[in-house]
């Protein structure tokens, strides 16, 4: 491995973490906020993915401009999740909002692949196509832009997490909802709003993702795998600890991916989240508290 | 305040007693109590009998019964008992019938004799899982199922010896014909499910039950009252993943090719789950009326969707499992403790907003 | 700013005949009734278990009574949420530490005054006007509450729930889970706040310490009203009553 090649890698694979921070946000969110694992996901980000792909490729739009309605979109579909499932969910036992989320999950693949078939598919990123060189060490456009419109996006939800009232209120009823409750906060409103972010990030994810990367309908789980290793190294519910997270990722992939064959990263991936699980042990600590 | 010492009543806030008391508190109408043994006795009654005098078709359809039967049993002691929801039915079942397809091809074993190294290949892995994930709280545990699902496709895709992503033939050397092969598969089947039947029961009733159960209700105080949390959730783990290992064994042999993407699969752990939550979790009959539930209704919609017509495209075979998402949503809504749990017992329930 | 409710201006909160439980099958509170008089510290005793703490889930709107009323003056608040109440002006100050430890004092202020948030002027008057009553709290403003000793979170607890300037407060067994010190400047505290001619509803474990600041005393036993009558009445009784409750 020469110098060049691993600046090659490094510079692929940050652009590339910052790609899986977006990818992982949105369960970050509703796992920190909501204390809800939410198992479509990765579901949700290929449909978004597809649904993209359907405006770029099969109605021939803008690549940059369409990443917006399928957020929105993604939020829409969140509202309706929320009122339909997730609330009546969200008083019931863990294992009642994880069976109700596996469904969910089935459900959307199901449609998916209905509608898609299992095609592995490539966004045409038509004008992202070119690939910038500095001295011998190519960078592609689409990733340059994938990844600063997803740290443009953390920061953004970072800045409104920690910075206005609003925010406050997202973290307080994260740590305590009675409380909030008795502030005067809509704990109600303000859950399935963050959750419809979630849902909205979700999609987000999947329209950068598909910016650098090929999917799969029925290979999304490799996305549910990636978005909980960001989530267990980077912590719950922070934007920017899910972004350096992401990076870190990104950069161990490329990295490894120099050193060992393309197969095995999975492995070396697969080793470092079971290495995170039981050093981070984020498990019977984080029981919600209830104190009114 | 005067300083004079002054008797001081201290307490535990009232709402704690309330919940501890509720929480021991079950009511509902009690069946009684010959009625579950009585129907799980009809259930496999009949399906021993049924395999001698049925058809072929009527037979394949029963096997499936029972290979759900043997792996939801197995599934519900950590599942349904103790309430860390496992989406990787597919691992355990594919390490057994990976197992018995390597040693079938490598040292011509025949099916009975790959029966304990496929329970042994799956318990194996299920310790490597336990030990990695049982320590953290059940969610964490269930996501973690669904990736090890998808990492164990990876690495059999990536094992030579296991026939790499194009898989393995299985062959049995037998002269046995059709049916006295598909018979042999059934009551191979049949004797497990029998087996784990019986080891449901009696984990129900014992107290390595009662501390599965302590622990889907209140961990931490399970942990306190003295429950060796993470052994007993090991131990469920590695019996429901004994039972899943020889499942499979059975499953190779039967269809005679297995290969990564289709092994390991998520499909089947809708299908286990579905099966429980149908039937009824933390339930000892629930499973074996979710088999038979389940089964007939995969038949049904195997023949009647794609007879369906959508604007006059035919609907693809995904809506199959569509129906099936769509039903766990609806159980996991309305009817949690499942077809057996309205009968048997009803949880007090919380009201507070 | 902080100006208090005088007894004129402050509706009276009224417990009609509640019937209230956790479970559909448990019953808590058994047709108690009790009034929250303007202007006076209404002290609500009892033994472990006897309801004191679920009536005033009742009151703040945590728990939805399966019979009887909630009255604030003449309106009917027996289903409106926390929240709600807070807008009509019940405040509660719950039991425990309930700061939001990784919140910092300010924001915890902030999310006290919530319901001023579309008003940026009011809101920052109110959190001054808390920070010049707790003097305490102004240096460590921007720290988060979870590193506040057990002394300095409840006076924040306090400044939270006083930011609205509220008309009743409802406050649950002020001193428990303090260290002894602590709960001298609890009760000073609460001293103020009488003096400041507050509405109060004070549920107490303390029976010494809360019948000394009380106007007016309830004692619940098994869910059921036992006793009630101005504080005179039960200063002599003080020591019969917590020993018959401790053999309970």
């Amino acid at each position: 491995m020469s110098w060049r090649e691993l600046a090659q890698a490094l510079i692929n694979g940050s652009l590339l973490g910052g790609v899986y921070g977006g990818v992982a946000m949105g369960l970050s969110l509703v796992l920190g906020v909501l204390r809800i694992i939410n198992l479509a996901h990765s579901a949700v980000l290929i449909f978004g993915a597809l649904v993209y792909w359907e405006l770029v490729n099969g109605l021939g739009l803008d690549p940059l401009l369409m990443i917006l309605p399928v957020a929105i979109g993604g939020y829409l579909f969140g509202l309706v999740v929320h009122r339909g499932l997730t609330q009546y969910l969200a008083r019931e036992s863990d294992s009642t909002v994880l069976l109700g989320f596996f469904g969910l999950m089935v459900v959307i693949e199901s449609i998916a692949i209905m509608i898609w078939t299992t095609d592995t598919r490539t966004v045409n990123i038509g004008y992202l196509s070119d690939v910038l060189r500095f001295g011998g060490i190519g960078v592609p456009v689409a990733r340059i832009v994938a990844a600063v419109i997803t740290v443009v996006v953390l920061v953004a939800l970072h800045l409104f997490l920690t910075r206005t009232l609003t925010g406050a209120a997202v973290r307080g009823m994260a740590e305590n909802p009675d409380v909030a409750t008795l502030v005067g906060i809509e704990v109600g409103t303000l859950s399935r709003r963050i959750f419809a972010v979630g849902i909205a990030l979700a999609a987000f994810g999947g329209t950068v993702l598909s910016l650098v990367q090929s999917f799969n309908p029925q290979e999304h789980v490799r996305w549910l795998a990636w978005a909980f290793l960001v989530v267990i190294l980077g912590g719950l519910g922070s934007a920017m600890r899910t972004l350096v997270a992401g990076v870190f990722v990104g950069i161990f992939e490329t990295v490894v991916g120099l050193l060992v064959p393309f197969q095995y990263t999975y492995l070396a991936l697969y080793a470092l989240l079971a290495i995170a699980l039981l050093v981070r042990n984020e498990g019977l600590g984080a029981v919600r508290l209830r104190t009114i | 305040m005067s300083a004079e010492p002054e008797p001081k009543v201290t307490e535990a806030p009232v709402e704690d007693i309330a919940l501890a008391g509720a929480r021991a508190t079950y009511r509902g109408k009690k069946l009684p109590a010959w009625v579950m043994p009585v129907i799980a006795l009809v259930i496999l009654g009949a399906l021993g009998v049924l395999g001698l005098v049925t058809d072929m078709g009527m037979l394949t359809t029963l096997t499936s019964v029972l290979f759900y039967m043997v792996i939801a049993q197995g599934w519900n002691l950590l599942g349904g008992y103790g309430g860390y929801l496992n989406f990787g039915a597919a691992i355990f079942a594919g390490s057994g019938a990976y197992a018995a397809a390597w040693l079938s091809n490598e040292f011509g074993w025949s099916m009975w004799q790959t029966f304990l190294p496929a329970a042994i290949a799956a318990v194996l892995v299920s310790l490597v899982l336990g030990y990695a994930t049982l320590r953290l709280r059940s969610h964490y545990f269930a996501i973690f199922t669904i990736v090890f699902t998808f990492l164990a496709m990876v690495i059999v895709k990536n094992t030579p010896a296991l026939g790499g992503s194009l898989g393995l033939y299985v062959f049995l050397d037998t002269d046995l014909d059709a049916r006295g092969l598909a018979l042999l598969f059934y009551y191979s089947l049949f004797g497990f499910a029998v087996l784990a039947t019986v080891v449901a029961y009696f984990v129900d009733h014992s107290n390595f039950g009662y501390a599965l159960r302590a622990i889907s209700e209140d961990e931490p105080a399970a942990q306190v009252l003295g429950v060796k949390t993470v052994s007993v959730k090991l131990r469920a783990l590695v019996i429901g993943a004994a039972f899943g290992g020889v499942a499979g064994s059975v499953y190779a042999f039967q269809t005679g090719y297995i290969e990564p993407a289709g092994t390991f699969s998520l499909d089947l752990a809708l299908d286990i789950v579905l099966v429980c939550v149908i039937g009824g979790l933390a339930t000892w009959v629930g499973p074996m009326i979710g088999a038979v539930i389940v089964v007939v209704l995969e038949q049904w919609l195997r023949v009647f969707v794609p007879r369906l017509e959508f604007f006059g495209v035919g609907v693809p075979a995904e809506a199959n499992r569509l129906v099936l998402g769509i039903l766990l949503i609806v159980f996991a809504l309305f009817i949690r403790r499942g077809i057996v749990g309205l009968f048997v017992e009803r949880r007090g329930r919380r009201i507070t907003v | 700013m902080t100006v208090a409710q005088t007894a004129t201006t402050a509706p009276e909160l009224v417990l009609d005949d509640v019937t209230a439980g956790y479970f559909d099958h448990d019953i808590v509170l058994d047709g108690v009734s009790m009034r929250v008089t303007p202007g006076k510290v209404t002290a609500v005793l009892g033994p472990n278990g006897s309801g004191k703490s679920t009536s005033l889930r009742v009151l703040s709107g945590f728990l939805v009574p399966r019979q009887g009323a909630v009255r604030l003056g003449d309106e009917d608040i027996t289903h409106l949420s926390p929240g709600e109440r807070l807008a009509r002006g019940v405040a509660v100050l719950p039991q425990g530490r309930s700061v939001f430890p990784q919140l910092t004092i300010d924001e915890n202020l902030r999310l006290g005054a919530w319901q001023l948030r579309k008003d940026k002027a009011r809101l920052e008057d109110a959190v001054e006007a808390m920070l010049d009553r707790y003097p305490i709290l102004r240096p460590i403003r921007s720290k988060p509450a979870g590193a506040l000793s057990g002394g300095q979170a409840r006076l924040l607890e306090f400044a939270r729930t006083l930011i609205l300037d509220p008309k009743v407060l409802l406050i649950d067994e002020p001193s428990v889970g303090l260290a002894p010190v602590l709960v001298d400047e609890v009760y000073e505290e609460l001293g103020r706040l009488k003096e400041e001619g507050r509405t109060i509803l004070l549920v107490d474990q303390n029976v010494q310490a809360a019948v000394g600041l009380a106007d007016y005393v309830y004692t619940l036993a098994y869910g059921r009203n036992h006793l009630e009558g101005a504080r005179d009445q039960f200063a002599g009784e003080l020591d019969s009553l917590i020993k018959q409750w401790l053999s309970l």
